[in-house]
């Protein structure tokens, strides 16, 4: 195993080949860097993110300086007490409030670099706009093909009914 | 991940399945649980990929966590009718305090507690207010007891759940494996017309069956038994409506013509998707002697 570093920065390179410098302890809120990091040592070289692009890199490290500060949550925390509430703070929800596109590809890199807080920021914005919504607005929302057959649809209709009760 | 051609553009539905499932714990939040397991079903509802059927299996996990601590909590296992809407729920549905209650008596389900006073000034008129006293201990009198089906939510009478025990999950998902043959149905039909109790047990319990097998298919494989059991339900329930329930000896309860005129209701609106048509054509069609026939069961 290799010696704890005190390098002050590391870069990160995203997938269209974009070198960013960032302080290492807001790079370590990935618990994918921060254990490549101390598997490594020292690392000179820029560290791939290879799924990540340059402007969704950049949006993640933006959410990262912010939240430098705050508690790393402990590894045995269960994951019930993350999904409890569908509140996100005020700054957060402005940060999220992007294109669809774009807050997948935020939820998506947030998974790959395994930064739960940011994922659960995601889902959680996600849950919230579907959050009161018949399958219909939902499909209108997200862009989903109706793929069943009239019959199909009637069944789920009928399974589902209660779900529409108010 | 086993998307349809047509949602590859979906961003949601891109999603690997954990995230989707994360997205989808995140909506349940105390009462919130209950709209998030609605959210889920519609959600399912919208599209047939399979990475929403996490959306449903998770769904059935909520709604199972959510019975089961309330069960363990209250030692409640059955429905109650609310006293506004009328519609029989599970206890969840209702108020700590008023799940706890037993026996009958004044009940509102969350969905009318959350619409708060718009619905006392909506819904309850003097005759809706009866209507909610004399519907409520028609349970009781009758000893229905009803739950959902954790599989598909459908509210059954409890000789269609009894045998999973507190699974409680009907026959027609068939959770455990029971397949129900022809002579299961035609047993519960030949029970039909003992008594009241019984006769509207076995009839809404066949008619568990008969959603069940129509299904299935099973009916297509026998036209007859779907022509028989049309028929003879049709006419059980009539009869059980007509010359018992109103019968004055049988008369139990002030309102008991209201009770009888919301029961038929009930039966009849229940009936109708399954057989179409009209009682008097099906009377017409299989008259009295038809009925003593047993043996048209067993061709």
């Amino acid at each position: 195993m290799a010696t704890p570093s005190t390098q002050a920065t590391v870069k990160l390179q995203s997938n269209d080949n974009v070198v960013i410098e960032v302080e290492r302890a807001i790079a370590e809120r990935s618990v994918l860097i921060k254990n490549m990091l101390e598997d490594c040592g020292e690392v000179t070289d820029a560290i791939p993110i290879s799924n990540v692009n340059e402007s969704i890199l950049r949006k993640v490290i933006e959410w990262c300086e912010h939240h430098k500060n705050d508690p790393v949550a402990a590894e045995n925390e269960n994951d019930d007490s993350r999904k409890k509430t569908t509140d996100i703070d005020e700054w957060d929800q402005k940060f999220m409030n992007v294109d669809q596109e774009m807050l997948f590809e935020i939820i998506l890199a947030a998974n790959f670099l395994d930064i739960k807080p940011l994922l659960d920021t995601g889902c959680k914005t996600v849950a919230n706009m579907i959050k009161g919504k018949s399958p219909e607005e939902i499909r209108k929302l997200f862009n989903i093909q109706n793929d069943f057959t009239p019959e199909e649809e009637e069944q789920i209709r009928r399974e589902n009914e209660w779900a529409e009760d108010r | 991940m086993d998307l349809s051609s047509s949602n590859h553009q979906c961003p949601l539905l891109s999603l690997p399945n954990e995230i989707l499932i994360t997205i989808l714990k995140n909506l349940s939040t105390g009462y919130d649980q209950l709209h998030a397991s609605q959210t889920c079903r519609r959600l399912y509802a919208a599209s047939t990929v399979r990475s929403l059927e996490a959306a449903y299996k998770l769904d059935i996990e909520i709604l199972a966590q959510h019975e089961k601590a309330h069960a363990k909590a209250y030692q409640i296992k059955f429905m109650y009718a609310c006293s506004y809407c009328m519609k029989l729920r599970p206890m969840h549905h209702f108020t700590k305090n008023q799940a706890l209650k037993k026996g009958p008596r004044t009940r509102i389900c969350l969905f009318c507690i959350s619409e708060g006073s718009r619905i006392i000034r909506r819904k309850t008129s003097p005759y809706r207010l009866r209507q909610c006293l004399v519907a409520r201990p028609m349970l009781y009198w009758f000893g229905l007891s009803i739950c959902a089906c954790l599989l598909c939510h459908r509210l059954r009478l409890c000789p269609s759940v009894g045998s999973f025990g507190h699974q409680r999950y009907c026959y027609g998902c068939g959770v455990k494996g029971r397949h129900v043959g022809v002579e299961d149905i035609v047993g519960w039909l030949r029970c039909c017309g003992t008594d009241r109790r019984t006769s509207l047990e076995n009839v809404i319990a066949a008619l568990d069956y008969f959603d069940m097998v129509t299904r299935m298919g099973v009916v297509n494989h026998w036209p007859w038994l779907k022509e028989m059991m049309t028929a003879r339900l049709y006419r059980t329930v009539d009869t059980i409506i007509t010359q018992e329930v109103q019968d004055p000896a049988n008369i139990v309860a002030v309102g008991m013509g209201e009770q009888a005129e919301y029961w038929r209701g009930v039966l009849m609106n229940t009936l109708h998707p399954f057989f179409g048509g009209t009682l008097t054509s099906l009377t017409t069609n299989y008259p009295p002697e038809w009925w003593q026939n047993e043996e048209v069961i067993d061709e």
